[in-house]
């Protein structure tokens, strides 16, 4: 009798299973398509509608590493283009053109062209923050004219445009010369009363018949509006003073034979950045302190440059060109009146006080903010050689 | 009078009872979410202030021993006056069950699943409850044991997670709000979730031990009011600013937990069980508010009012409120104002009621 009362309740359970598993909210794989990134332009017609464009994969075209030959197929993505009054319109008009409803989680880039960037980013960016499934994780990327364009681009090593940007966001460790943010990031700083968002920015360049996207620097906005951008060495001047530093090669010329030509190039091991507010006779200064460790990359004389006195003379120089890189952006984040640095917050959290008195005038003081940076490094190992090869250092050894 | 309830507590045990119903679905919504990044502060405050309730109502159940809310109203107040005071009490017990499904269903309505109807989950969830009120008190008791170290386990675990991107100068400068607004949120913290232990005068009859009891609320609330604390913290850390603009601060927090690309996507299983904490918090109350009705009413069993309560904590989750918004707008600014005078008014009258009159429990 046991027995049966116990196949009773394994039948109820095993039917909990089949009758429970979800029902209005399920999403059937045949029946969603997954985005993989979003471009977001201004109408074409008219400006004030938004024209998006999606990349959706197509699953049956993905390349398996084991099939032969490859060339001449068909891509494994599509992309889409909508125009609408605004962006949660435009997606789901998708469904006029795509018969599968388009799926977000999976979507890791947001392309923003630039025009729609000048005209306010916080109109189309309320949706994907305000919808649960794209992801706060994001990253956002501004694109030097269409958006849609950079979804065309070719992907050499990936199969797909969208998660090639991607790759290149995630590796720019490397040299630190972009900006990458994410969604969140983007909010938090739309959020700040002082400090200027930033995004990616993105070029198509043309490389023969081909269009390659190259990610070259930063896009700076005030309010939600982008107001100019930063190149390459200034990317790297503000990501000095925000700690974001991974790595990169700093090219500095020889101390000892001081010509332009023959460069020494030190590679970045880490580096901190530190803002420290301070107030002098009453007006607000800012300190930037900036930690740096490094070692040699290559040399192109063949000066013994580990010597101690020349190896502290290429500290020094790295030190002062990490100075001009900070400088730099510094200049242009003070001509477009952006705090892209976040030195208000920094501010406002010292002196809680006098905040709201400068909060009123940030737009006046910012520009007019003197600021202090003291740059520390070292430069840590000489590599697999002390010295380079070359004759004079035969039979000299560190040792002897 | 027949007990209606056999079932007992040990002092120990009650410690996981309360610790979660305490924090219930306080931990989703951030009461003390318009203090901006002092919520942390407001919340320390209100747990300071919800232990001088948690303070007066133990002393209540300690002058009668082994009596659960509704005999020692009889007692005070006699046949009549005192049951119109315990059916306020089980009014506002229903109620708050009643509110506490709809914040928990609204949850998942609002994240995951946006086309399912509100009312599917609260039906399945009430199912639940039903079963585990059916069951009596320890039955409750146990599943808290149960859930208490997945729940903390899986925080500990999104915490370590976490601790690349906390940035702790975001809550600087500290003590950024006005008095007035400090005192004013210190109040509904105090009430939601702390004051609302006011239940456990239900419970706290059941206790073998009853010279422990204060110990554990006690015990049992600081520590859930240090946990709330401690999601707060975390939040404000990863979060900063946008943290008072989300509707739900600690999903967010967890949505941006990447650890190397591959630890992504773990706010069901983190929130799915810190949710677990909800479903306590709606058994209590479902519970008291079965169980002193049938006390009111002189049944010789609750198991005849598990099924009408539960109808009647659907119908309050469904109709008290028009939408989400109305429900967080109300749960934040003006829920104090109905609630403290029940979780402290009441308890305080009966206490001074009972000094006046002399009236003890048969100790």
């Amino acid at each position: 009798m046991c027995c049966r009362r116990y196949i009773f309740l394994l039948f109820i359970l095993l039917s909990i299973i089949i009758v429970t598993v979800g029902c209005w909210d399920r999403q059937e794989m045949d029946t969603m398509s997954i985005v993989l990134g979003v471009g977001i332009d201004q109408g074409e017609e008219d400006p004030n509608q938004v024209m998006v464009t999606t990349q959706i994969v197509k699953p049956g075209n993905i390349k398996r590493p084991t099939s032969s030959g490859g060339g001449g197929q068909e891509e494994p993505y599509c992309n889409f283009t909508n125009t609408a009054g605004t962006v949660f319109e435009a997606i789901r008009g998708f469904t006029h053109v795509v018969d599968r409803k388009l799926y977000f989680p999976h979507s890791e880039l947001l392309i923003i062209g630039q025009e729609a960037a000048e005209s306010g980013i916080n109109k189309y960016l309320d949706f994907f923050f305000r919808d649960p499934e794209p992801r706060l994780t994001t990253w956002v990327v501004v694109a030097k004219g269409k958006a849609g364009d950079v979804l065309k681009t070719k992907a050499e090593l990936e199969q797909f445009p969208a998660q090639n940007i991607t790759q290149l966001i995630e590796a720019r460790a490397a040299t630190s010369e972009v900006s990458t943010v994410i969604l969140h990031d983007i909010m938090c700083r739309l959020m700040s009363k002082t400090t200027a968002p930033i995004a990616t920015l993105l070029e198509v360049k043309e490389k023969g018949e081909e269009k390659i996207a190259e990610l070259v620097g930063t896009a700076v906005f005030k309010r939600d509006k982008m107001v100019g951008t930063l190149d390459k060495i200034e990317t790297r001047g503000l990501n000095w003073v925000l700690s974001e530093v991974g790595s990169g090669i700093i090219i500095v010329s020889c101390p000892i034979c001081n010509d332009e030509n023959d460069k020494v190039s030190l590679e970045i091991i880490k580096a901190e950045g530190k803002i420290v507010p301070e107030l002098k006779e009453g007006i607000l200064e800012i300190t930037v302190k900036i930690k740096e460790e490094g070692n040699l990359g290559s040399q192109m004389c063949s000066q013994d440059l580990t010597e101690p006195s020349h190896w502290a003379a290429l500290e020094k120089k790295k030190a002062q060109k990490i100075q001009q890189e900070v400088k730099a952006a510094l200049k242009k984040a003070q001509n477009l009146n952006a705090d892209v640095f976040g030195f208000g917050d920094k501010a406002h959290k010292k002196y809680p006080s006098l905040w709201p008195e400068w909060e009123a005038q940030w737009d006046e003081i910012f520009p007019q903010l003197k600021v202090n940076i003291l740059v520390e490094t070292k430069l840590q190992k000489p590599g697999m050689i002390t010295k380079t090869a070359s004759p004079e250092w035969a039979g000299t050894d560190d040792a002897t | 009078m027949m007990q209606l309830e056999q079932g007992k507590l040990s002092s120990g045990h009650l410690i996981f009872l309360i610790f979660g119903y305490t924090l219930g679905s306080s931990v989703i919504l951030n009461p003390g979410r318009l203090a901006g990044h002092d919520a942390w502060l407001v919340i320390l405050a209100g747990l300071g202030v919800g232990l001088l309730y948690v303070f007066i109502f133990t002393t209540l159940a300690l002058r009668f021993k082994g009596k659960n809310l509704v005999e020692i109203n009889d007692l005070i107040f006699g046949k009549y006056l005192g049951k119109l005071l315990s059916l306020t009490y089980l009014g506002y017990f229903l109620w708050i069950a009643g509110l506490a499904t709809r914040e928990f269903c609204d949850f998942f309505v609002n994240t995951i699943y946006q086309q399912t109807p509100l009312i599917v989950f609260v039906i399945l969830i009430l199912i639940v409850c039903a079963y585990a009120v059916r069951h009596g008190i320890e039955v409750i008791m146990r599943c808290s044991i149960i859930l208490f170290p997945v729940v903390v386990g899986f925080f500990l675990l999104g915490t370590f997670f976490l601790v690349a991107q906390m940035e702790f100068a975001n809550f600087l400068p500290v003590f950024d709000i006005s008095w007035q607004r400090f005192i004013l949120f210190t109040c509904t913290t105090s009430a939601f979730p702390f004051g609302e232990t006011v239940v456990l005068l239900m419970v706290l009859a059941y206790v073998q031990d009853q010279q422990k009891i204060r110990k554990s609320v006690i015990l049992s609330v600081v520590l859930a009011g240090l946990f709330l604390c401690a999601v707060v913290i975390i939040t404000t850390a990863v979060l900063g600013i946008t943290a008072d603009i989300q509707t739900y601060p600690s999903l967010l927090t967890i949505r941006l937990i990447n650890a190397g690309e591959v630890f992504t996507r773990l706010e069901i299983i983190v929130l799915g069980t810190i949710l677990a904490f909800g479903f306590l918090k709606i058994v209590v109350l479902y519970y008291a508010a079965t169980l002193g009705l049938a006390q009111v009413f002189k049944l010789r069993s609750y198991l005849p009012l598990v099924i009408p309560v539960g109808i009647m904590t659907v119908v309050i989750a469904m109709l008290s409120f028009e939408n989400m918004n109305e429900l967080i707008e109300f749960d934040i600014n003006r829920y104090r104002y109905y609630a403290l005078p029940i979780q402290v008014g009441l308890p305080l009258l009966s206490l001074i009621v009972a000094a006046i009159r002399g009236v003890r429990g048969k100790a």
